[in-house]
């Protein structure tokens, strides 16, 4: 995965650039919006990280001109501003996400992976959360590289819940994933499948939040 | 000394407005005017009152005396009525007269008057006031010569008359004098408070325009259509609010560079910290402290974006723009989802209990996600052991309730008010808390209307922040 890091402070960049490197993506840095489009116009990339505030034209104005010319690279904006209009105005320009510096590294990499997904048009085959991981095409699901030994139901309500991590899925949503396997999920049998995940996915570094009255949520979870 | 100075106070303080000290330049003068003009009056009156007085009391002792006849010493005499009709009137003054030889013998009349004592020449009169039985009379002395007698011989006829119906004249002509004065100071404040408010009305015209205006509004008043009088008010305030544009779009200028800067600063740290901790052959040690820099970075961080949001919300109060309605119940469920993490490593369940999908506020979504983290956030990190943060959203009718409730340790009544204070912080050992959550929250309530109080839950257990704000319309 080749990205375009385009931001005007050096420091930050330079260490930014380490960091992904370090998750094994390709990074070129582009310190103002000049040198990116140059770069845009030359190389192809699967993603850009754009700053707003670069030293010869704002952010805005290149991601204007990237999609004036149909350049369709998704691109992800960095920046430390954070009024919603800006948001919402830069979403409308054809930002596809938006982040507040200082940005958490491991929220940069999701989204990045959310953005390479989306990008790519279909849904990437492995799933994880945390250490435990999904195969969408095998059907199985792992945590440090052993196969989780997972009921249909188990399975039924993880695969739900694992689609989106980090989000609540509610109670009824989750009845509902198993209406193939069994007619009619009482709420009491729901959180009795709750429980049993919750031990086998004990030391696979993700937890099931109960959030009362809303619904489960997966959530990764590493004890200090 | 003391007890008069509240009245030169309120005197001083009366005096601030306009009105009064132009009617005060009014009402004064004519007040003096009024007064002098009494005095002058009153003395013309008597004046009058008393020359009327004096003629009939001449008319009177001259007709009296052209009825004397002397012969040889023998003096004879036949009062005639019609000079006591000249002196009758409706006030019963007492009519008294007396005529004496020179040589103080009396010839006819009342003896209770006594001779004239003083120099008269002859064929003259003169006037004088006495009393006369406890009673004030005028009297007149009438020197006359009786033609008829051979010798010339002469009497003093004296008239005297009590001064009532001089007096009841007298107050008569100063009565139509004041009467006069009252109908002209009549009209005069009559139209005085016309043109007052005629005068004033730009004026007033001119505060109502500055009322009605949007709070932190800054946009220039126009000069064209105040009185001239007021063009130098309009100018100056113009002058001002351009100064405080000025000054508040610098400010606003450095909080955003402050912001920019010192995220960027925090962003190299993080990307750097993050970079050592995931390297390869970093001891155990050394991955401790790098956890514990990245954690203090994370409050760092927290703080700065409190700080942050402080300052947008001063700035926000100083220019409230009206917003859209922002679905309240979304956001309850996405902050909660968002803190479900940090609720799972301190042990603590969170929940709602009743959540109305119908609830919008007229707020930014971005104001009311900050309330929300803060107040469920802090019901999080001040709770040092196992327990449960409960938010509920309830509408009815007027308001809509947001309640986030736990069952931690709560906050002594006393100090309740004071956690709003931006620093306070209840327990000073906790290390997460940054004294600053609830100021922002009592700050977002405030430039949203909304009112937030706390309680405590049930069993006088935990905290409960409830925050009403005000629907429909």
């Amino acid at each position: 995965m080749k990205l375009l890091l385009v931001e005007d402070n050096r420091e930050l960049s330079f260490w930014m650039t380490r960091l992904l490197e370090q998750s094994a993506y390709a990074v070129e840095q582009a310190f103002s919006g000049g040198d990116a489009l140059q770069l845009l116009k030359t190389q192809s990339y699967d993603a850009v990280l754009l700053d707003l505030t670069l030293p010869d034209m704002k952010g805005q104005v290149v991601l204007k001109h990237m999609r004036d010319r149909h350049d369709e690279v998704p691109v992800l904006i960095v920046s430390a501003q954070d009024a919603l209009q800006e948001i919402v105005g830069h979403l409308d320009l054809g930002a596809d996400d938006y982040l507040v510096k200082p940005v958490n590294i491991l929220e940069l990499e999701a989204r990045l992976r959310s953005l390479l997904r989306r990008a790519t048009g279909k849904a990437h085959p492995l799933l994880s959360c945390g250490g435990l991981c999904y195969d969408t095409n095998s059907k199985i699901f792992s945590s440090a590289g052993k196969a989780l030994p997972l009921t249909p139901r188990e399975h039924a309500v993880l695969e739900a819940l694992i689609r989106y991590p980090g989000k609540t899925v509610s109670k009824k949503d989750l009845a509902e994933s198993l209406f193939t396997i069994e007619d009619c999920v009482s709420e009491k049998a729901l959180e009795i499948y709750i429980l049993r995940l919750r031990k086998k996915i004990e030391n696979a570094g993700a937890r099931i939040v109960t959030l009362r009255g809303l619904g489960y949520m997966l959530t990764a979870y590493a004890p200090d | 000394m003391r007890p008069i100075e509240p009245v030169h106070l309120r005197l001083h303080l009366r005096l601030r407005s306009l009105k009064s000290r132009l009617a005060a330049w009014v009402i004064l003068p004519s007040l003096m005017i009024f007064a002098i003009d009494l005095a002058v009056s009153y003395r013309g009156s008597e004046q009058i009152a008393t020359l009327v007085q004096q003629q009939l009391l001449h008319g009177a002792a001259a007709m009296i005396s052209e009825h004397l006849t002397a012969s040889e010493g023998a003096y004879e005499i036949s009062v005639p009525p019609a000079a006591f009709e000249l002196l009758r009137n409706d006030f019963r003054d007492r009519v008294y007269y007396a005529i004496y030889t020179p040589d103080g013998r009396l010839v006819a009349g009342d003896g209770q008057l006594p001779p004239y004592a003083g120099e008269i020449g002859s064929e003259s009169e003169t006037f004088f006031l006495t009393r006369l039985r406890d009673e004030a009379v005028r009297t007149i002395a009438y020197a006359y010569v009786i033609p008829s007698s051979p010798q010339g011989e002469s009497v003093i006829t004296q008239v005297a008359q009590t001064l009532r119906y001089h007096e009841q004249f007298r107050d008569e002509l100063l009565s139509s004098t004041i009467r006069r004065h009252l109908y002209l100071l009549a009209v005069t404040f009559f139209f005085l408070a016309i043109a007052f408010r005629w005068m004033l009305k730009p004026l007033v015209e001119f505060s109502d325009t500055l009322k009605a205006r949007q709070p932190g509004s800054l946009e220039k008043l126009d000069e064209n259509d105040a009185p001239s009088e007021l063009e130098p008010v309009i100018h100056a305030l113009n002058n001002y609010a351009q100064r405080l544009n000025h000054t508040l779009q610098s400010y606003e200028k450095f909080v955003a560079d402050t912001a920019h800067h010192l995220r960027n600063s925090f962003a190299v740290i993080g990307s750097q910290v993050n970079f050592a901790r995931r390297s390869a052959g970093v001891d155990p040690a050394q991955r401790e402290v790098l956890a514990a820099i990245q954690k203090t970075l994370g409050k760092c961080t927290r703080v700065i974006n409190q700080l942050l949001m402080l300052a947008s919300l001063d700035q926000r109060k100083k220019a409230a723009a009206p917003t859209r309605k922002t679905p309240l119940a979304a956001v309850v469920a996405s902050v909660i989802e968002e803190l479900a993490p940090l609720g799972l490593q301190k042990d603590i369940e969170l929940g709602v209990e009743s959540l109305d999908e119908n609830v919008s506020v007229a707020a930014p979504e971005r104001l009311l996600r900050e309330l929300l983290t803060n107040l469920v956030g802090n019901a999080i990190l001040h709770m040092n052991k196992a327990g449960h943060v409960s938010v509920s959203l309830v509408s009815s009718g007027r308001e809509a309730t947001l309640t986030v409730a736990d069952d931690g340790i709560g906050i002594p009544e006393a100090l309740r008010e004071k956690v709003f204070e931006r620093f306070f912080r209840v327990d000073e050992s906790n290390p997460d808390g940054s004294g600053l959550g609830m100021a922002i929250v009592k700050e977002i309530c405030d430039s949203i209307e909304a009112r937030v109080t706390l309680s405590s839950s049930a069993e006088n257990r935990g905290l409960r922040v409830e925050v009403r704000f005000p629907q429909g319309r």
